[in-house]
């Protein structure tokens, strides 16, 4: 970027990032991910607790937050702890869920323990397997073949990470005709031969789904409006391992709340900023669609701020901008020159979350990614979190916000 | 002297834009069980297309081929 891509650093712009507190936001992210928020999925009691506590501090805040609920057709959720049995060579193995084995979100339901010989070619009542790469249209295939020769169900691989869980998965095309087992993939090839028995209680239910909102007014009401949002769903804990869901996205909620309380303490900026704590992004980003949607029949076109991920800080900060055209160029420059400020570095990298619904409305649009330590694991927890991470992200937005409300 | 005016140069943290702002955008990164790296550490995003089943559109950059959900594919 050249020179010229820097803009003014107003002195309200510098007066609004020191005022960035990270313990505070710590402080949220900690409420967010306690046990009894269960990971926050939508529809479960654990998200309710999450959507009251973040309306009350809100309203603490001084801000008016209000709810807008829409539907959404599926959820998936685990009612029990899934359990898996291999026997063979005289030996009976129990494995272990999340770590050894894990749901497969195209399953079909398996109200009851399904049991089989684990087969390459499989019969009538056999697991078969699935190896390598299969996935989308050609998994569908696949496991319509293995329906009509009567298979019982399908055993397929997933890799563990680093820490060794199988990450949560919780969307995903509809279910195929049979069971379907994610195993670790060394694991897989041992139960080969093998007879097993599953059962991975996985229902898919509607729900409602609720975004936050809140206003904080501009001085000029003819101004477009700013939107900062960030999604506060999980993929939820499993029936016996809680995942705080830290990183993804308690930490983009906690800077936003934290922002939305330096706002407001400052009083009106030029343009009016729209807060929005999205809902049901891990399972589709269906928040941000219904929010996008009801925005742009409102005639309502925003510029666009998105903080998904701001837990760790892996010394550069992801931006992807959108829609691609035209270019949001006033985005790239204030991103540029609060970066500059911030000596943030910036790179052009993937933000495959709500910013992509805004996008795709039309609206010129930031997803904005620090980073987080153990993606959809249990491990995804406040004490791997980085507090100067979230300062940072804290600063970096409000700087953006600075820089944008002084043109439109 | 000069040479320090380098050092000093070289060591003052870089902020902003160190791609073009809408570069083609990586693979690196992490997505639904292949962190980007030994630590289990996602930089930034989730990573577009993921787990094969996305349901979300890419409006500004295309989706960069690479195996996701574990499943060690070719995109």
């Amino acid at each position: 970027m050249n020179a010229n891509a820097q803009g003014p650093e107003t002195a309200e712009a510098r007066r609004l990032e020191d005022d960035f507190d990270a313990e505070r936001a710590l402080t949220t992210l900690r409420a967010l991910c306690a046990p009894v928020m269960s990971g926050r999925a939508p529809g479960t009691p654990g998200h309710r607790r999450a959507t009251e506590f973040l309306v009350s501090l809100l309203r603490s805040h001084g801000l008016e937050p209000r709810l807008d609920h829409f539907p959404i057709a599926r959820t998936m959720r685990l009612t029990a702890q899934p359990t898996f049995r291999a026997e063979g060579d005289g030996t009976v193995r129990e494995l272990t869920h999340r770590a050894q084995f894990a749901e497969h979100p195209r399953s079909a339901p398996m109200p009851r323990p399904v049991t089989g010989t684990v087969a390459e070619e499989p019969g009538p009542g056999d697991w078969a397997v699935v190896r390598g790469s299969t996935r989308g249209e050609g998994f569908a295939a696949l496991a319509e073949r293995f329906a009509e020769l009567g298979a019982a169900g399908i055993l397929t691989a997933q890799e563990a990470d680093a820490s060794g869980h199988l990450t949560k998965r919780v969307q995903g095309p509809p279910p195929v005709r049979l069971p379907v087992v994610a195993l670790r993939p060394d694991l897989l090839e041992s139960v080969t031969g093998s007879v097993v028995t599953a059962h991975v209680p996985l229902v898919r239910e509607p729900a409602t789904g609720a975004n936050i909102l809140a206003t904080l007014p501009g001085r000029d009401p003819d101004a477009r409006p700013l939107l900062v949002s960030a999604h506060y769903d999980g993929v939820g804990s499993d029936p016996q391992l809680h995942f705080p869901c830290a990183g993804d996205n308690a930490s983009g909620v906690a800077v936003l709340c934290e922002a939305a309380r330096v706002l407001q303490a400052a009083g009106p900026g030029r343009r009016p900023v729209l807060l929005a704590l999205v809902d049901a992004e891990e399972i589709g980003t269906v928040g941000s669609a219904h929010h996008a949607r009801t925005l742009a029949e409102q005639g309502v076109r925003p510029d666009v701020l998105n903080l998904d991920m701001a837990g760790k800080y892996n010394g550069q900060v992801a931006v992807e901008l959108g829609p691609g055209e035209p270019l949001p160029a006033h985005l790239v420059e204030a991103l540029d020159s609060a970066g500059r400020s911030q000596r943030l570095p910036l790179f052009s990298g993937q933000v495959s979350s709500d910013n992509r619904r805004y996008a795709s409305a039309g609206f010129p649009s930031a997803g904005i990614g620090l980073g987080a330590a153990h993606y959809h694991s249990p491990l995804d927890a406040p004490e791997r979190i980085d507090p100067e991470a979230l300062g940072k992200a804290g600063r970096l937005l409000l700087a953006t916000l600075g820089r944008l409300d002084d043109r439109d | 002297m000069s040479s320090s005016s380098s050092e000093a140069s070289e060591q003052e943290p870089v902020g902003g834009f160190v791609t073009a702002p809408t570069a083609a955008v990586s693979s690196a990164g992490g997505c639904c069980g292949e962190p980007a790296d030994a630590t289990g550490v996602v930089p930034g995003g989730q990573s577009g297309g993921c787990c094969g089943e996305s349901v979300i559109e890419v409006p500004s950059v295309p989706a960069a081929p690479r195996g996701c959900c574990g499943e060690s594919g070719k995109g």
